[in-house]
Order: structure tokens, then sequence, then C-alpha cells
């Protein structure tokens, strides 16, 4: 590196030189060829430094694949889902919205009224399916939207949410169950969170990049699809960054629902929460050919990503969980249990009426107007 | 014909007594649900011996002869029936800690981490833009709604869809 700069500051001296000898000026002195063979010198010493350091301050990065602690996980669903809640519409919910800096814990909100009661409908049934999940103790929070699709989704932290499209579309319990599962499935398998932890790593790798080569004073050096990481360099100070600024918790945000929405969950994370859902249902007591049909009902519009599984298999996938998986030569695979008994006869609770009555007609969801505030209650 | 009913009969007998997972008796699984009951009797309303957490290993020692849904299981020197569906073979896993260590499913739920609140990150997201803060206080409105569904409501409703309460309980 250094002979090769050396030879550009002399080249273009050299250059220089050719015009200035047109004009009948001297050619460089050894002592100017030398100040620019030093200059050239210093230029590469602060380059080596600045790539050795960016190479040592990168492998502080949190791995693309690392565990992301709780507190960070709770952090980073909070943001994730103010922009899913933005971005789906309006909460089925009933009152006042409180203070953006209002405790969930403190405030009293009325369920007897018809939309809460859905949303505390589904918060029974999903508790008691998470309560049957690896992550149990999950501050889970249920609810429902208002939008006209056939959807739900989940972040990270135990956000679980379903549209009003999807409550029309159900026929029992036992079908919401199946939908509460599978997403309760992504949120245990930590699938956004994945792309999470992708993101971050792919924002730390080039921002402490920046920080090494704006030390030596040469960042203008790396390409700009790079040096526009230099605000989160200061984020990823503390090497476990568990607590991130506001620029990098927008940024991860923002990086993870483009993730999200651009590539869905993947075909393997899709099939593997449909078996976490089964399986709740299955410990729950549901019967679980409700959930097949409900994904038959729901499918109809066909696949939202090219790499969601098919209705098809994701069908054969719950037959598979019920009479066993197979290995390539048709033996049964000892590690893919069958649940073909303990999956029969479970139960299909109804709708509650008040709850059917309380989901908007299609077509008849109209934009949430504001109201006060309420006021936090004493905690008991 | 009686041959081929008598072997569908102790078919059945046999899978119904295999548990949903590749262990043996005297061999390792897990308990799965929170607060599960370890009762005394393959029986709902037996006494209970002890409440045992996620995580918790216990020794199978296979389903009871009658009613198949309680295995039966020793967790340390306490012995006893717990609901099939409460058992697992995979190790529930351990959240990470802050500190990169992991940490159990009851410190997660006396964490900070376990507090049903819009975290500070969702808060500051919010003040982005006058419709992410709008969602921001239905995220909470919701919050609080879960917030007061307690577990007995989740257990009553169990109870009154026909479903066994959460955890055996």
């Amino acid at each position: 590196m250094n002979r090769a700069l050396i030879f550009v500051a002399v080249f273009a001296l050299g250059l220089s030189g050719c015009s200035m000898f047109k004009g009948g000026i001297k050619a460089p002195s050894k002592a100017d060829l030398d100040a620019a063979a030093a200059v050239a010198a210093a230029a590469a010493e602060k380059l080596s430094k600045a790539q050795k350091e960016a190479e040592i301050a990168v492998k502080t990065c949190p791995a693309a694949d690392g565990n992301i602690p709780l507190t960070e996980e709770k952090g980073a669903g909070g943001a994730i889902m103010v922009a899913l809640a933005r971005d789906n519409g309006d909460f089925l919910v009933d009152g006042a919205l409180p203070e953006l800096t209002a405790k969930a814990d403190k405030l009293k909100i009325d369920l007897k009224k018809a939309k809460n009661n859905v949303n505390a409908y589904v918060a029974k049934v999903g508790k008691l399916l998470a309560s049957y999940s690896t992550r149990p103790e999950l501050p889970w929070t249920f609810g429902v939207v208002e939008n006209d699709g056939v959807n739900a989704f989940s972040a990270p932290g135990g956000y679980v949410v379903v549209t009003t499209g999807l409550m029309r579309l159900i026929e029992n319990e036992a079908q919401l169950a199946g939908v509460l599962g599978h997403e309760i499935g992504h949120v245990v398998n930590k699938d956004v969170l994945k792309s999470y932890a992708s993101v971050k790593h792919n924002i730390c790798v080039p921002a402490k990049t920046v920080a090494a080569y704006a030390k030596y004073g040469i960042a203008d050096q790396l390409p700009e699809s790079v040096r526009k990481y230099a605000n989160f360099s200061d984020s990823f100070e503390d090497s476990g960054a568990n607590k991130a600024s506001n620029a990098l918790v927008d940024a991860l945000t923002d990086g993870v629902l483009s993730f999200k929405k651009t590539f869905g969950a993947g075909k393997d994370a899709e099939i593997a929460a449909d078996r976490v859902g089964f399986e709740l249902m299955m410990f729950a007591g549901y019967d679980t050919k409700e959930f097949d049909t409900v994904i038959a009902k729901a499918g109809k519009g066909g696949k939202v990503f090219d790499n969601h599984p098919s209705n098809e298999d994701r069908l054969k996938n719950f037959d598979n969980l019920r009479t066993g998986m197979k290995k390539d030569d048709g033996t049964p695979d000892p590690e893919k249990p069958e649940y073909s008994l303990v999956a029969a006869g479970g139960v299909v609770p109804p709708l509650p009426a008040d709850v059917k009555a309380a989901i908007p007609a299609e077509g008849s969801i109209k934009p949430k107007a504001p109201a006060e505030a309420p006021k936090e209650t004493p905690k008991s | 014909m009686r041959r081929s009913k008598t072997f569908r009969l102790a078919l059945a007998v046999a899978v119904i007594a295999s548990p949903a997972w590749a262990v043996k008796v005297g061999e390792m699984l897990y308990i799965r649900s929170k607060d599960t009951a370890l009762v005394k009797k393959a029986d709902p309303k037996a006494p209970v011996v002890t409440k045992l957490q996620p995580g918790t290993e216990v020794v199978w020692n296979g389903p009871d002869d009658k009613n198949k849904q309680f295995h039966k299981v020793k967790a340390g020197a306490k012995e006893g029936f717990v609901l099939q569906a409460n058992l697992t073979a995979a190790k529930p896993s351990d959240e990470v800690g802050s500190d990169g260590k992991g940490i159990s499913a009851r410190a997660v739920a006396s964490s900070g981490a376990a507090t049903k609140s819009l975290s500070e990150e969702g808060q500051e997201y919010a003040k982005k833009t006058p419709d992410l803060t709008t969602a921001a206080k239905q995220v909470i409105m919701l919050e609080a709604i879960n917030f007061q569904i307690k577990d007995k409501d989740v257990s009553d409703h169990a109870v009154k869809a026909g479903l066994p309460k959460a955890g055996g309980k």
C-alpha cells in the first residue's frame, strides 16, 4: 500500500511538473520528492492503522445470529409493535387514550365495553395457550386491530395481534387458538428477533468502521454507503448495547420492518410456527383439526410471500404431526413425534355471542375519534 | 375378524400409552408450564403435592394405567402425577439477561422485562410522528386490558370452554 501511495504522489507531482516544464518552471527537487513520499507514507500509515482498528472494532459488534437479552427484546418489541400498529389500523379499543408515558399496569380499562371485551376474550385464549409455551413468563399482550384484511402478526416481547377481518372469518375458539398459537410460535421461536439481530449487526459493522477511519481523519475515503452509519458509532460503545440510542432504535425498527415486509419469516419459520401452534392447541385441549380449517379458509387469497409455504404444505405438515413424520426411506422418524391420539378429541368452544356481535362489519371501519386521557388509578 | 379387533385394541392401548416424545421410562423430562400442579393421584381433584415451574427436571415414570392424561413423575424428592401437556422433552429455553447469561423463567416473571407496559424505546419511537404517537397510546391501552386479565380469569375461561385448567391447576 505504501509503495502504491508513493507512486501516486510522485506521479501527481510529475504531472504537475510537466505543466510546470511547459511554463519553464524547474523540475521538483529531491527535497520535494522526499516530502511527497513522506506525505504518502503518513497517509498509508493512517490507512493501515484505521484498517487494523476497524478490523478489531467490528469484532466487538453483536453477532448477526446472537442472542438478544430479554430487556432489549422488550424494548425493541415495543417500537416494532408501535410501527406495526400504525401500519395496520386502529386497535379495537373503546375509551380515552392514555398519555404516552402512562403505565399500563396502573390504568383501569372498562372491560365491559363491547370492543374492550373482544380484546379481553382474545387475551384469555392467548394467555391460556402461552402458558403452555416455552416462554410462559413473557409479558404477553393479545389484541384485535380494525382491519378488513385476514391477517395476524406478532412482535418480539410477546405482542400478538389479529385483524377484525380474521375475527370475522373464524367460526369458533379452536380456530382462533390455531391463529394465536401460530403467532405465539413466531415469538417463542424469536423469528423477528433473529432479523433484528441481523440488522443490528449490519448497522454496527459500518458504524465501527467509520468510527475507526474518523479517528485518523480519513473517513472520507469510505464510500457513502458506509459513511452514512457514522451517527451510530456511539450506540455501540457499550459492547452489550442493551440500551440503544433513539437513532439506533429508529434504524433497527425500520430495518426489521423492511426485512419483514420484503421477506416475511420464511418457509421453515412458518412451518415451525405452525407446529408450535398445533402443539399449544393440543396441550390446551382444543381440536387441532380446526387449525386445518382456518388455514384452508384464510389461504384462499393465496400466499403473501413467495418464500411462504403453500397451504397444501401447511396442511400436510399438520397431517405429519398427527401421524408421525417419516424419514426419506419411509420409516418413522423418532425425532418427529406423532400426536394422532393426543391431538384427537379436543374441544371446539363456540365464539361468545357478544364477541361476534362486537366485530365491525366489513367496510364499516371508521377512523377513531380522539378522546380524553383516562386517569391513572393508584396501585393496589 | 376378532383377532383383528383385538390387535387394533392392543395397538391403540400401546399408542395411547406412548408419549409424544422419544424418551424411555426413567429418563428426564422437563416441566413446560408455569405453576404445574404435581398431584398425589392421577386425578385433577387430588391434593397438590407442590407446584412446579417451567424448566424443572423430572424423572418420567410413564402414564397412569387408568388415566392416560396423567403421567407419574419424580421432581427431586417429591413424587406424583402431572398432566402430560405440562411435560416436554426439550428444556424450555432460559431467557438471556443483559449480562449475556441465562435467567430462569421465574426470574423473568419478577424482572422489569416482564412489566406489561410499553418500553421506553417504543415511547421514543412513537414521538417521531403523530400517527405513531396515537398507535403507541393504543398499544398501551391494549397492554392495560391484558394486564387486567389475571391467571384466574384464564383458568375460569378454560373451564367454561370445557378445556383443562391452564397448567393443570
